[in-house]
C-alpha cells in the first residue's frame, strides 16, 4: 500500500472512531457537515487528528477543507512536507 | 497540541518558539456549520413565531398552555442566565455534576448553542468588547443614526450568521475537556427539539386532541424559544446602546432597570462588566436580580457553594461620583 493510500485509511478510520461511524459512513467525498454538527466538534476532531497524525495544521491548511478527501489532502501534503 | 496555532511569522517577536494558540478560528466548514445554525435555530423559530398567532387563533389557548409556557420560559431562562452565563463562562460559583448536567440541558433547550460554544464567544466577548474584534458589538459600524441602527441588527441576530470563532482549546479548555458536558454539547440538537416537544405533548396530554398539541408547540414552543433567544439577545444589542454606566469601562456596556424581568437580571449588564465573576449583578438594594435569588435559595438548599459576590467594602466608587 502506498504511503498517501495509508494516510487516507488512517485517517478515515480516526474520523470515524472519534465520531463513532461505521468506517462505510466516512466516505471521501461526504462533506464534513453531513458528519459533524457543531463546530467545537469539527475542532476537536482536527486537535486530535493532529495528535493521531503526527502533524501540524495551520488555519491556513484548513482553508480549503470541506470534505473527508480534503481533509485527508491536508494531513498528506503536511507528511510529505515534514 | 493547540489548535490552531498561531502561523510562525505572525507571532510576537518576543516569543518565537512557543506555540502559541488563534485566538479565533477562521474557515469555510465553521462558517457553513455557523449559517447552518442560524437557518434552524434562529430563521426557523422567528417562522415558528410569526406562524404560532394565526394558529393559536384556532387552537385557542387554555391557562394550562400559558402555565406550560412561563415554566418552559422561566426554566430555559435560568438555563441561560445562570447556566451558561454565570456558571459555565463566569464559574461565579460552584456546583455539582448533576446540577451541571441539568443546567447544560436546560439552557441547550434555548437553542443559543451548545454551551462550549456559547461560553467560548462569550470570554471572548469580554476580552473584546465593543472593540473591533467583538463578535458582536453594536458600535461595529460607528457612530450615526443609521450606523447604529444596523449595528443593534447586527448585533441582536446578524452576526450569528458567520463569525470568527472563538477558539475552545483557548476560551473554553475547562469545559472542552469535560466529559459530561462534552457528551451534553453533543445531544444540542435533541435538547432543542425536545424544548419543542415536551409543551406540546403536555398541552396534548392535558387536552387530549390535536389542538392542544399545537398549542402548546405554538405556545411553549415556538413562542418560547423566540422569546427566551431575544430576550439574551437584547443583552447584547441594548444592554451596550443605552441605559445607565456608573462604572466607566473600556466597553459600551449599559444597566437597564426596565428589563430585567426577562433577562433574570442579566440586565444589569455595566455591573456584570465591571465585576464579571459574581454571582450577583445587583450592587444596590433596589437592583433586582431574579437570578441571583435562584442562586442564593440553591445556595441555601446546598445544590451550588462558594458563590463568589462583590464585597461592599471592595466595590470601587462608580466613575460619575469620582467625578471622571
Amino acid at each position: 500500500m502506498e504511503v498517501a493510500e495509508e494516510v487516507a485509511q488512517e485517517v478515515i478510520q480516526f474520523i470515524a472512531g472519534f465520531l463513532k461511524q461505521p468506517l462505510d459512513k466516512v466516505r471521501p467525498e461526504k462533506d464534513l457537515t453531513a458528519l459533524i454538527h457543531e463546530s467545537f466538534v469539527l475542532i476537536q476532531m482536527i486537535v486530535e487528528l493532529q495528535e493521531t497524525m503526527g502533524v501540524r495544521l495551520m488555519q491556513k491548511d484548513l482553508q480549503n477543507v470541506k470534505t473527508v478527501s480534503h481533509l485527508i489532502e491536508a494531513v498528506q501534503a503536511k507528511k510529505k512536507g515534514a | 497540541m493547540l489548535l490552531v496555532e498561531q502561523e510562525a511569522e505572525a507571532r510576537p517577536a518576543e516569543s518565537p518558539a512557543r506555540p502559541m494558540a488563534l485566538k479565533v478560528v477562521e474557515f469555510p466548514t465553521i462558517h457553513a456549520m455557523q449559517k447552518r445554525h442560524f437557518f434552524f435555530l434562529d430563521v426557523i423559530p422567528f417562522l415558528g413565531f410569526l406562524a404560532a398567532f394565526p394558529l393559536l387563533a384556532r387552537t385557542g389557548i387554555t391557562a394550562f398552555d400559558w402555565s406550560v409556557f412561563v415554566v418552559m420560559w422561566f426554566l430555559t431562562t435560568v438555563g441561560i442566565e445562570i447556566g451558561y452565563h454565570r456558571y459555565f463562562s463566569h464559574a461565579a460559583f460552584k456546583t455539582s455534576q448533576a446540577m451541571k448536567g441539568l443546567l447544560t440541558v436546560l439552557a441547550s433547550v434555548g437553542g443559543q448553542g451548545p454551551v462550549i460554544s456559547w461560553a467560548a464567544t462569550h470570554r471572548h466577548h469580554h476580552e473584546f468588547s465593543d472593540k473591533p474584534e467583538d463578535s458582536h458589538s453594536p458600535h461595529r459600524y460607528g457612530p450615526g443614526f443609521v450606523a447604529q441602527v444596523k449595528g443593534f441588527f447586527f448585533s441582536q441576530i446578524f452576526w450569528k450568521r458567520s463569525y470568527p470563532f472563538p477558539n475552545p482549546g483557548l476560551y473554553a479548555k475547562g469545559l472542552i475537556t469535560d466529559p459530561l458536558v462534552t457528551r451534553l454539547s453533543k445531544q444540542y440538537y435533541v435538547w432543542v427539539l425536545l424544548g419543542l416537544l415536551v409543551p406540546a405533548l403536555l398541552s396534548f396530554g392535558h387536552r387530549g386532541d390535536l389542538r392542544g398539541f399545537l398549542a402548546g408547540l405554538a405556545l411553549g414552543g415556538f413562542i418560547r424559544l423566540f422569546a427566551c433567544q431575544q430576550g439574551t439577545f437584547l443583552i447584547n444589542s441594548l444592554c451596550h446602546m443605552f441605559g445607565s454606566q456608573p462604572y466607566k469601562k473600556r466597553d459600551a456596556s449599559r444597566n437597564n432597570f426596565w428589563f430585567f424581568l426577562p433577562s433574570l437580571g442579566g440586565s444589569w449588564h455595566n455591573n456584570h462588566h465591571a465585576f464579571p465573576f459574581s454571582a450577583n449583578n445587583a450592587l444596590h438594594w433596589w437592583q433586582l436580580d431574579p437570578a441571583y435569588w435562584v442562586i442564593a435559595l440553591w445556595a441555601k438548599l446546598g445544590l451550588v457553594w462558594d458563590v463568589r459576590t462583590v464585597k461592599r467594602e471592595l466595590r470601587p466608587m462608580p466613575a460619575r461620583r469620582m467625578g471622571s
